[in-house]
């Protein structure tokens, strides 16, 4: 058995070794821990003893009468003696009951933050890892080390579930305890190694663990993300926890670690900021307008308490250093509605709070101007001018205000008729004022109203806020996570949030991450709250997507499953043979649902080909009911009516003067983004419109005339063609089998359409043309339709194969395949039956019994 | 040896070099918050500039004077502070001798 001996590297940190002293880590066996129940227990019967014997001889002198306090400092009585020993005692005491994280001996007393900032400075040679392990981790090993090689691990693992910060992160992954222990019992069988398979990994990530998430020590909480990141890694797969969600719990300690330290700063400082409009050097003067429409951010920071914007910290140093430039200094931040604006602003306020800022803005206020406001109480445009001179004049005077314009481009367009005055009024303002001013808008507000006024945008600096990231996302959403579990009173699992990411994208094309993320998750704890619900799972949010988008977006349930796999079947129940196509589609719908697709293109595409009449259209609304569950949910559209390269625009739109029109195709699917698009006659198109579905195909996305990308991620696309049918017909007659048609046609089919193009769709798929006894099955689909109507009338049809044949010999064309026959079912019998009707010749509870086309009886 | 490092030489090097490191940090943030609290740097930084932006003669004329006298009594607070602290820190420093200290030299009141 191999030993673990000697000082060891374990790895490095930006080329510092980090070494690890196995004889130091190994020889205490559980007698540190001892060590440290004794001394506390020491400490505090010690500290016990001493008061007594300092109550007993403060009695003892009252007793004796004539006691003076200041006696208790005089040696020379016995009542002096006793207060000084118990003085040392009392000291002694409170170095046995020290917390051992501060102190544990002198070799183990440093702080992986300290670590940090030594190795940046360079001061650090070499890392001793022992040093950084917090006291209950040394505790914990010690056991370890004490309880024999065997079951390291598993031992381990079981003493860092004792500590509550650990049970709590469990809550997070969605786990309860038994079920936990139950995982880990099952632990991979590594965990039955000898103890130096996983030690050494456990130590050393453990410390990476640490020293990235900003944590003071190697404590419980690290070891334990070390266990859910490696040996228990694939058990927990098994219950759907991936890494994306340990890392998310990980990120969530750190910020937690980061904020902690920062909310300790604030609550401290955030006291000293003056509250009134009157700075802390006297400088400022009061703003009487400016009082009257303005919210103090600084202020409403200081009193609503902390708050920490995550992910944003290279926009907020930059909007720091744009802001501090000198006077005059106008900076515009441009971010789509929902992006956090707000509360990056408001973080802005925080530094200011704690004046964790350059000087220029020390001691400075930031105030946001409420126009909209000063413009409804306004009398008229001239009053509103008025006011707006004002306030321009008043943050100049008081000279401590850094001015906050949001929704400017509302303001630059606050009246199209005005708007050039007001645009002047404030160049002059910052101009002539030399005022700090930092305005907000979104990116249309900003090219439709700002970008055109060059004058006006000359004198700003521009901070792009983009969208958020799925993680950074994730991270804001654990951030505020803490907020709905009060309000609604439950526990939120980490799957939930990255579910809630991960699906807003879903559903909510025109908005943008943290916010519609943070809407989801909230309906989501709203609804839970109302069924009862203590928990919040990925399911519950799950099923809020899929309520609202019609589609079951979470995982596949069992009827789901069997509904997939019997997909050919339900399919063949409306659509007849084309066995080769339904099964094309079938499978390519069963990897989209398994999850096998790319997951930035359609769900599926295909291109369906061949003679027109043989069920390419019913394929597709078969599969709109199936899939989507709603025949509704097909947008159909004709491409002959867009042979020209204009026609361009009614697909996607197009932005005029003052008006968008929205286009046919993008609006249909921003308003059905779960839907089935079916483009008829495809080969009809105009050639640049074709190279749009080249995007389509390709990304899954297409940006409309609006420049808004609209999303076709949730959508099946079937294009369709007759390209060829007449060859497929000839050959299909003279008995050639469907394989070599196939082959036989594509040359020809490439000649329509671009390679490229073709090679865009998941599958290429042949229909060929109906035979006779399929055509009969098709008739007596459509008659069963009509005798479905009737039944709900109270009117039984029968019928017989001799009105089926009757209907094949009148209306089979082979031009037309079986779109004659229903022209032939509805001009001659739906509307023999109309008329038999309306003459009240059948009426409910009537039996209509057809053996041809002419020939029926009524009974 | 072990229990005498424990127990005696950890002791010292506790209350020295970690809980004496703990306890100046402490005294040194607090020192900032009573010199943030009594706005000394910001008054000095503007010791020329007129209150309330009040750029007449009298406003420049009270302003040196009243930011001077404000500076005065916060300097005059913050040694007093700063003699304090000074004190307590010296205090903690002596404290473990204290004991053997009022034995040898009895405190005679």
């Amino acid at each position: 058995m191999k030993i673990l001996r000697g000082k060891e590297k374990l790895g490095e940190i930006l080329a510092i070794p980090a070494n690890i002293d196995w004889d130091d880590l190994g020889r205490h066996k559980g007698v540190r821990r001892e060590m440290e129940d004794f001394d506390k227990t020491l400490g505090f019967f010690l500290r016990a003893v001493a008061v007594i014997l300092l109550i007993v001889s403060v009695l003892g002198a009252i007793n004796a009468g004539d006691f003076k306090i200041w006696q208790l400092l005089d040696t020379r009585n016995s009542s002096g003696a006793l207060f000084w020993v118990c003085l040392a005692v009392f000291i002694y005491a409170y170095y046995l009951e020290r917390p051992r994280d501060e102190f544990y001996d002198t070799t183990k007393n440093r702080k992986l933050t300290e670590l940090k900032t030594g190795i940046e400075q360079g001061k650090i040679k070499e890392i001793d890892i022992e040093a950084y392990l917090s006291s209950n981790v040394l505790n914990i090993l010690d056991d370890a080390f004490q309880n024999e090689q065997e079951g390291f691990l598993r031992f381990v693992l079981a003493e860092l579930m004792k500590y509550p910060k650990v049970d709590s992160l469990l809550l997070r992954l969605g786990l309860e305890r038994k079920e936990f222990d139950d995982l880990s019992a099952r632990m991979a069988l590594e965990g039955e190694q000898h103890i130096d398979y996983w030690v050494k990994d456990l130590i050393w990530e453990s410390f990476l663990i640490a020293y990235a998430s900003s944590l003071d020590k190697v404590d419980e909480v690290a070891m334990f993300l070390f266990f859910c990141m490696k040996p228990l890694k694939t058990i927990l797969l098994k219950k759907d926890i991936s890494d994306a969600n340990i890392n998310s719990l990980r990120l969530w300690v750190q910020n937690e670690a980061v904020k902690v330290k920062y909310r300790n700063i604030f609550v401290e400082r955030s006291f000293l900021k003056p509250l009134s409009s009157v700075n802390r050097s006297y400088t400022s003067r009061y703003c009487p307008t400016l009082e009257k429409y303005s919210r103090d951010y600084t202020v409403e920071v200081a009193k609503a308490g902390f708050m920490y914007s995550i992910g944003r910290d290279k926009e907020i140093a930059k909007l720091i250093e744009l802001a501090q430039q000198g006077e005059a200094s106008a900076t515009l931040v441009i971010g789509a509605p929902g992006v956090g604006k707000t509360t990056f602003l408001k973080s802005l306020a925080v530094r200011m709070v704690v004046e964790d800022v350059p000087i220029p803005l020390q001691d400075k206020r930031l105030v946001s101007f409420e126009f909209n406001r000063a413009f409804a109480l306004a009398k008229d445009i001239g009053d509103f001018k008025a006011i707006m001179e004002s306030v321009l004049e008043e943050v100049f005077n008081a000279g401590n205000i850094v001015l906050l314009l949001e929704d400017f481009d509302q303001m630059v367009n606050i009246r199209n008729a005005y708007s050039q005055e007001i645009i002047n009024l404030l160049v002059k303002g910052i101009e002539n004022y030399k005022l700090r001013i930092i305005a907000s808008t979104n990116p249309e507000g900003f090219r439709r109203h700002i970008e055109p006024q060059q004058a006006l945008l000359s004198l700003f600096n521009r901070i792009e806020m983009a969208e958020p990231t799925d993680e950074v996302a994730v991270q804001i959403l654990m951030d505020e996570m803490p907020k709905f579990e009060e309000k609604y009173k439950l526990k939120i699992e980490f799957d939930a949030l990255s579910k809630a990411v991960k699906l807003s994208h879903q559903y909510q094309f025109d908005r943008v991450l943290p916010d519609k993320a943070l809407e989801l998750l909230e309906e989501t704890c709203s609804r839970a709250q109302l069924k009862g619900l203590r928990f919040i799972s990925e399911h519950q949010v799950e099923d809020v997507v899929s309520e609202k988008v019609g589609v079951n977006v979470g995982v596949m349930s069992k009827s789901e499953s069997e509904k997939l796999i019997k997909l050919e079947e339900q399919i063949h129940k409306r659509l007849i043979d084309q066995d080769e196509a339904v099964k094309a589609v079938a499978s390519a719908m069963r990897r989209a649902r398994a999850g096998l697709q790319n997951s930035n293109r359609p769900i599926a595409s295909f291109l369906f080909f061949g003679p027109t009449g043989v069920g390419k259209t019913e394929l597709a609304k078969a599969l709109t009911a199936e899939y989507f569950g709603d025949e509704k949910l097909m947008i159909r559209l004709d491409m002959s009516e867009y042979q020209e390269a204009e026609n361009l625009k009614r697909l996607i739109g197009e932005a005029k003067q003052s008006e968008f029109e929205g286009g046919y195709l993008t609006e249909a699917v921003r308003a059905k983004p779960y839907s089935l698009i079916l483009l008829d006659e495809v080969e009809k198109a105009n050639v640049k419109v074709l190279d749009l579905f080249l995007q389509v195909l390709d990304e899954g996305h297409l940006t409309d005339g609006f420049g808004r990308k609209v999303s076709f991620k949730n959508t099946i696309i079937i294009m369709t063609s007759n390209a060829s049918s007449y060859h497929i017909a000839e050959m299909i007659n003279k008995g050639y089998k469907y394989i070599d048609v196939y082959r036989s046609v594509i040359p020809e089919l490439r000649k329509v359409f671009r390679v490229e193009f073709l090679n865009r769709f998941d599958k290429v798929i042949m229909f060929k043309p109906l035979r006779p006894i399929e055509l009969l099955q098709v008739t007596d689909l459509m008659i069963k339709k009509v005798r479905g109507a009737l039944a709900d009338k109270g009117i039984e049809l029968r019928y017989d194969q001799n009105l089926l044949r009757d209907i094949v010999q009148v209306g089979f064309d082979p031009i037309y395949g079986a779109r004659e026959l229903r022209r032939v079912i509805q001009d001659d019998l739906e509307d023999k039956i109309a008329q038999l009707i309306i003459s009240k010749e059948i009426q409910s509870g009537s039996i209509i019994e057809f053996n041809s086309l002419s020939n029926y009886s009524i009974k | 040896m072990g229990l005498l490092k424990n127990y005696i030489i950890d002791f010292w090097i506790w209350w020295y070099f970690i809980e004496g490191k703990r306890v100046l940090k402490k005294m040194v943030s607090d020192w900032s918050f009573v010199l943030a609290y009594l706005n000394l740097v910001p008054m000095l930084r503007n010791l020329f500039v007129p209150l309330f932006q009040d750029y007449s003669w009298e406003g420049k004329l009270v302003a040196v004077p009243f930011r001077l006298t404000w500076v005065l009594i916060g300097s005059i607070a913050m040694i007093i502070f700063s003699v304090i602290a000074l004190i307590g820190f010296a205090a903690y420093l002596l404290l473990p001798f204290a004991p053997l200290l009022a034995f040898i030299f009895p405190i005679a009141l």
